[in-house]
């Protein structure tokens, strides 16, 4: 059997919207399910960086809201975790459930990179699998050579030749600061959802007017969030976010595109979240 | 020439996002920029003097590789240094 970590938080308002559970608190509990999970059944985070070289690159992340669960609604979350080596070692799978009572109120998936430390100083890595140290930890059935779904460009390639555009814009640059960072002074992936969010939330109050299915996304929940993201921001750079909204089988969709004027790739990240 | 800096190493060039440094080349610049900033060096440079693979280093906008650092630069030109991090 999979080796899980289990453990329940008391529920407080920051962690609701006036609708669901915020998508940044369900990544930033997913994130702190992890580092349990390393301490328990492999070695803790920062031992991993520092006396076995390796860390963990977020790749994608996805969250589904499975059924309505509100503030009024529990007195404390029940988080379960699971952790799974994919393609050899070079993929790792976090998969993690939210309950409140017995109503599953979401669940989340992040896949990782493994990296390698280069420098301690600086934290600078580059992708290589887990050693095979660290792999002969896990246990057989926690290992498996598939690679992983990317769901961001299937749903693109679907939406992109069947969904009517209602309304577009590039909001104003966003900076990075350390509040917005992790350990390495580059940006924390937990922060897109606010980006996102916000950027979902101006274009549907700019443009409901116009195009009234766009008000849906202030006032439904998020049925799903997937976000694929490409690189970093660093601290004290800046980006936009270009957002697209969609009607796409009747329900309202958001394709976001994290950008900036860095040097190399433009796209930073490409996110998609669903009413 | 000037040498941009963002995120990590900020804190090894005392904090200084953009640094002019007179040189002919990119190496002879970067050789400049770790004198300046000695904190620079480790993080930058590997044991042997050589820009650490982890960084990707972009001549006004488009990529330098790392075998090609000898490439002339004049007053005019900018390097930005991004690093791959380890990070989440």
């Amino acid at each position: 059997m999979p080796r899980t970590v289990a453990f329940s938080l008391p529920t407080d308002t920051t962690q609701f919207t006036a609708l669901q559970l915020q998508p940044k608190i369900l990544l930033s509990i997913s994130f702190s399910a992890l580092a349990r999970w390393l301490r328990e059944h492999l070695v803790s985070f920062p031992d991993l960086i520092r006396r076995h070289g390796y860390s963990l690159v977020i790749l994608g992340a996805n969250i589904r809201y499975e059924q309505p669960l509100g503030f009024f609604d529990c007195d404390e979350l029940h988080v379960e975790a699971a952790l799974r080596i994919l393609r050899h070692g070079k993929r790792v799978k976090l998969d993690v459930t939210f309950h409140g009572g017995e109503v599953r109120g979401a669940t989340v998936g992040i896949l990782f990179c493994p990296v390698h430390i280069d420098d301690a100083l600086s934290l600078g890595a580059s992708p290589q699998a887990l050693s095979d140290a660290l792999l002969a930890r896990f246990q057989p059935d926690e290992i498996d050579s598939s690679a992983g779904a990317r769901p961001v460009r299937d749903l693109l390639r679907h939406l992109e030749g069947s969904a009517e555009q209602l309304a577009h814009a590039e909001g104003p640059p966003f900076v990075i600061h350390r509040h917005m960072c992790e350990v390495a002074d580059q940006w924390a992936f937990l922060e897109v959802p606010a980006l996102t969010g916000g950027a979902r939330e101006a274009l549907a109050m700019e443009n409901g007017g116009q195009a009234p299915l766009l008000t849906e996304g202030l006032r439904h929940s998020l049925r799903s969030f997937d976000m694929e993201l490409f690189r970093p921001y660093f601290w004290f750079q800046e980006g936009t976010v270009e957002t697209t909204a969609y009607r796409w089988d009747d329900h309202l969709t958001f394709v976001h595109r994290l950008l900036s004027k860095l040097p190399g790739e433009k796209v930073h990240g490409t996110i998609i979240e669903q009413f | 020439m000037k040498f941009k800096l963002a995120g990590n190493l900020l804190r090894f060039s005392n904090f200084q996002k953009e640094i002019e440094i007179a040189a002919m080349t990119v190496d002879t610049a970067v050789q400049s920029l770790v004198e300046r900033c000695p904190d620079l060096g480790p993080v930058l440079l590997d044991g042997e003097g050589r820009v650490r693979q982890v960084h990707r280093l972009f001549l006004n906008g488009e990529i330098l590789p790392l075998h090609e650092l000898g490439h002339q630069v004049g007053s005019q030109d900018e390097v930005a240094i991004i690093t791959a991090i380890a990070g989440g």
